[in-house]
């Protein structure tokens, strides 16, 4: 007796077959089992035009082809048409499509950079009083001020940068103003300065120009402003001896 | 299949010429002889394909170069170049169905205005046919047939894939590949009869 397996495949060969449009006749343990298997003789039927189907078909394919065949030119041109096309488009470098608006937008990006380093380059700048550094830390550290500090910072370098004769005494006097908050000053008040020092300030301006002939400026708080001359950026440097109508080699 | 399979011209590499895959293998380096070898000997196939769905031979000989143009600039990344003619009409197939559908509306519009569409296929037994309308009405019928079934059955008939390759060009099972050329047989079937009985009928109508 037959297991419902086996005739599951049987029946599964016998499809497989007539789905190829082979024919049972050689195979008599299938024809044998299509004429007791109500499902294997349900596709038979429905198959065995399959060959005659396909061969009309293909008949009609052909005629349809003929018909409207484009003719030797065609034929002969396609495969190099599109041999150059493709073999051409392999050595370009793929060209990325860009939106209308990306040039504008990176314009704008670029333009908006630009005023914001000139900004923080060269726009106004509030020294602080006690120093640059230490001006520097209070910024970094104090972020939330009181309105009394915030006044107090505002009116104190408001009063140096009007007067920068006395910012000029004072740095002589008490060394309360750094070399670094001269290079806060922007190039007018740094000619200013310049000025002032060059004439009625020499030993200020035998300091800030660096005299190494003088040892004993070594020794005392021009020693210290040599150093901190030392410590400025390369920017900072620049402004001022720009400012000072120095040549920096 | 018992009928041997279209032989379209230049289709069949002869004894002496390289294989689909040593071609395949070359064209992926670069090799242009081996590309426009390949396009040589599939252009007319795929044409035949494309006309079998646009009708036009101007759209079909535009599909035919955008099937070819595609497929060469993907060519180095087919893995598996046995598979390149299973995977060369599959391309032809999905882009004609685009083409199909972009242009069903402006199809659809054009016999809207031109008035009724054309008759259904009448129950084919009681007609006359030669061969040719009988070609033709199998045509139409298997213009009807889901995609899927339509495609099995034309890679089968058509291109003689076997289901295997059949499966691989339309993404399903080889098994799924012959159900659904089963169903498209059968669909066939229940629309025309027999093809004895119709040829017969003509004959014994002369």
């Amino acid at each position: 007796m037959k297991t419902q397996d086996s005739v599951d495949s049987i029946c599964q060969a016998i499809e497989d077959r007539l789905l190829e449009g082979e024919k049972l006749t050689g195979h008599p343990e299938l024809v044998e089992h299509v004429g007791s298997c109500l499902e294997c003789f349900r596709t038979m039927s429905e198959l065995r035009e399959l060959p005659r189907i396909a061969e009309v078909m293909r008949g009609g394919a052909v005629a349809e082809a003929q018909a409207k065949d484009p003719g030797p030119a065609f034929w002969n041109a396609l495969p190099e048409r599109v041999a150059a096309e493709v073999l051409g488009s392999r050595g370009k470098p793929q060209v990325k499509v860009r939106r209308w608006w990306a040039p504008a937008a990176l314009a704008s990006a670029g333009l908006a950079g630009a005023v914001a380093t000139l900004l923080i380059v060269y726009g106004p700048k509030v020294p602080a009083p006690s120093g640059f550094t230490q001006a520097k830390t209070a910024t970094k550290t104090t972020i939330t001020t009181t309105t009394t500090t915030a006044s107090a910072s505002a009116s104190a370098p408001a009063a140096a940068v009007t007067s920068p004769a006395a910012l000029a005494s004072s740095a002589e006097s008490d060394g309360d103003l750094t070399l670094g908050d001269l290079a806060d000053l922007s190039a007018t008040e740094l000619r200013a300065l310049s000025r002032r020092l060059t004439q009625d300030e020499t030993a200020a301006t035998r300091a800030l120009t660096g005299s190494a002939n003088d040892s004993s400026a070594e020794d005392d708080g021009e020693g210290t402003a040599l150093e901190k001359l030392a410590g400025l950026s390369g920017s900072e440097l620049q402004r001022l001896t720009q400012s000072l109508g120095l040549e920096l080699e | 299949m018992q009928a041997p399979p279209i032989r379209w011209p230049s289709v069949m590499p002869q004894s002496n010429e390289a294989t689909d895959e040593i071609l395949v293998r070359q064209a992926q380096q670069g090799d242009r002889a081996a590309l426009t070898e390949l396009v040589r000997r599939y252009q007319k196939a795929v044409y035949a394909l494309c006309l079998r769905y646009v009708h036009d031979h101007d759209e079909a000989a535009d599909l035919l170069q955008r099937t070819f143009v595609r497929v060469m600039t993907k060519l180095p990344d087919l893995r598996s170049v046995e598979l390149f003619r299973s995977w060369l009409f599959r391309i032809a197939a999905n882009l004609a169905l685009n083409y199909i559908r972009d242009h069903a509306r402006f199809v659809s519009d054009e016999a809207t205005a031109a008035g009724p569409a054309t008759p259904p296929v009448k129950p084919i037994g009681a007609d006359r046919l030669e061969a040719g309308q009988l070609a033709a009405a199998l045509r139409h019928i298997v213009d009807d047939l889901p995609t899927k079934q339509r495609m099995t059955l034309e890679l089968r008939v058509y291109e003689d894939l076997s289901f295997r390759e059949i499966g691989e060009a339309l993404g399903t099972s080889e098994g799924a590949a012959k159900v659904n050329f089963h169903y498209a047989i059968r669909a066939l079937r229940s629309r025309i009869g027999t093809v004895d009985e119709l040829v017969g009928s003509k004959e014994r109508g002369r």
